[in-house]
């Protein structure tokens, strides 16, 4: 290990359907004022910036160039980050790094999407994203793959529709008191039920929204007297990349959250994860998601995840909650996303997540997921 | 001479924050044509699809897993694969999801099959499988597109029916 990393500040634009109000680099300082502000810090005070959204959504190429005048970053290190849907996870990770390797004592990351700029919105950038020989004539979008792999869990486990739905439930619920948060109304399993079909079994109340917002988070490894959340356990697996090598069957099929949980555990001494998780934040894309990817972190046996929605145990004043921001079912800036779930549990650790504050919040677990199912883990403590 | 005119006052500034501001925006389309090269592996599964109607895997010389569509190197033990094994025409259904019919578009039922002999599965249209008999190991067979009018496409394969 190099140096302890510990995150002492965040910041976030609130997440809305459309910001027409202002620019990309204006949106993007929004977050990084409130940043630096949460840290304590002025500009000179940041000595690197990773800066990332995830391409093609906004129609502008070598966004970092644009994104500069928001970022701050002008006369400094300026490295631009895309990983997909994890390119939030993956800046966090990507600050770690530089921090931990002794390269820079502190570090910003950016992240940043504008969703509403094109008029197909997600599935502008998303198409293109896909392979075009094999894949893009039959599969592309978001909602595709995500679809097929809620079939295949649907079909082993038998959990109903009704079960799932109550993930975007509580997750209203808890956007309810999320400034940030785009979407908060709230909603019932009848309604969810009731709303269109996307792609079986998904329904449109099942799947994260597509949002215009940025988040910047500050990683240092000189924290002073600040609240700090440390950086306890870091870790991302990647994936083959046509749908039949990354879903369950597939005769290489690995489970990506699985192995990089397992990974980041490791660094942090978790064996419980059950019990020694206070609070989690997961990026759940869809309801369906979020039941089996509580799985691959451990935190219910297989095929019983619906449980701890069902029980109580994953709201707000539950034992184990999760998302209690409301998580990416209630905001979703895609290149900011990841980088969201950071922020609201080092939040959440250094006791400072206002009205979202989960009661005596030691260790925190985020995760961020992209592409053909690839997995990013991040746990977060308040002790170094 | 006059005098120079004395310049008149400025305007106390006022905070961007404050303004009122109609949004404004610029439209714009990008349109680029683009060519991708399909490159060895696939260029050679695609003109067997043209040419012979039928679907080809790569075995893995080591752990002898059988990868459709083909890739250079198996994906687990990143050796190189040579041995190309014809596959399917049968195989079976491991999930799927259907799309809701438009006004414009009828549903349509996309899935994942395992075609025999092959170790991974293909994302491709199912064709007249009707929603109540959708369940996973159903077994499935290739439609391929007329001699006439297969060009050498993922889409010369139209889909799968129901067995």
């Amino acid at each position: 290990m190099g140096e302890r990393v510990a995150i002492i500040g965040a910041g976030q634009t609130p997440h809305r359907s459309r910001r027409l109000d202002v620019s990309a680099p204006e949106l993007i300082d929004e977050a990084v004022q409130a940043a630096l502000a949460d840290a304590g810090l002025e500009p000179d005070g940041i000595d690197a910036i990773v800066v990332g959204n995830m391409e093609h959504f906004e129609g502008i190429h070598l966004s970092d160039l644009w994104a500069v005048e928001g970022t701050g970053g002008v006369g400094k290190p300026h490295l631009k980050i895309a990983t997909g849907g994890t390119t939030g996870s993956s800046l966090a990770q990507a600050a770690y790094y530089l921090v931990a390797g002794g390269m820079f004592p502190t570090v910003l990351a950016v992240g940043w999407e504008r969703l509403s700029d094109s008029e197909g919105e997600t599935t502008t950038g998303i198409v293109t994203a896909f392979d075009p020989i094999y894949e893009r004539p039959t599969l592309a979008g978001a909602v595709s793959g995500l679809a097929v792999m809620a079939c295949q869990y649907q079909a082993r486990t038998g959990v109903r529709a009704e079960e799932a739905a109550l993930v975007v439930v509580q997750a209203r619920e808890n956007a309810a008191r999320n400034p940030h948060a785009h979407l908060s109304k709230a909603v019932t399993v009848p309604e969810v039920l009731a709303s269109p079909l996307l792609s079986s079994p998904l329904r449109y109340l099942d799947m994260c929204p597509t949002s215009d917002g940025a988040c910047a988070v500050v990683f240092t490894s000189r924290p002073g007297a600040r609240r700090a959340a440390w950086v306890r356990g870091v870790a991302s697996r990647h994936n083959h990349t046509l749908l039949g090598d990354v879903a369950e069957g597939a005769h290489d099929y690995i489970n990506t959250l699985e192995q990089a949980a397992a990974d980041a555990y490791g660094q942090a001494g978790i064996r419980d994860p059950r019990r020694e998780f206070d609070v989690v934040e997961m990026y759940e894309p869809c309801t369906w998601a979020a039941l089996e990817w509580a799985e691959s972190l451990g935190l219910a046996p297989r095929g019983h995840a619906a449980a701890l929605w069902a029980d109580g145990t994953a709201r707000r004043d539950g034992d184990l909650p999760i998302n209690p921001s409301g998580g990416v079912l209630c905001a979703n800036p895609i290149g900011a996303t990841g980088l969201v779930r950071v922020a609201e549990a080092s939040a959440q650790v250094r006791a400072a997540a206002g009205p979202l504050q989960v009661d005596g919040v030691r260790t925190a677990l985020v995760t961020g997921f992209g592409g053909s199912f690839w997995s990013e883990v991040m746990i977060l403590g308040s002790e170094a | 001479m006059p005098p120079d005119p004395v310049p008149a006052p400025l305007a106390a500034p006022v905070p961007i924050a404050a303004l009122t501001i109609e949004p404004r925006a610029v439209e714009g389309r990008i349109r680029i044509p683009y060519r991708w090269p399909a490159g060895r592996t696939a260029g050679a599964f695609l003109a067997r699809l043209r040419d012979e109607g039928r679907l080809y895997g790569l075995r893995c010389p080591r752990c002898k897993q059988v990868a459709v569509p083909p890739r250079p190197r198996c994906l687990a033990c990143r050796v190189p694969s040579e041995d190309w094994v014809a596959v399917g025409p049968e195989g079976e259904l491991l999930s799927w999801t259907t799309a809701p019919a438009a006004p414009a578009r009828p549903a349509e039922v996309w899935a994942l099959v395992r075609l025999d002999g092959a170790d991974t599965a293909l994302f491709h249209r199912l064709l007249d499988v009707p929603p109540d008999r959708l369940r996973v190991g159903l077994r499935v067979r290739a439609d391929v597109a007329s001699p006439t009018v297969r060009r050498g496409a993922i889409t010369d394969l139209i889909g799968f029916c129901a067995v």
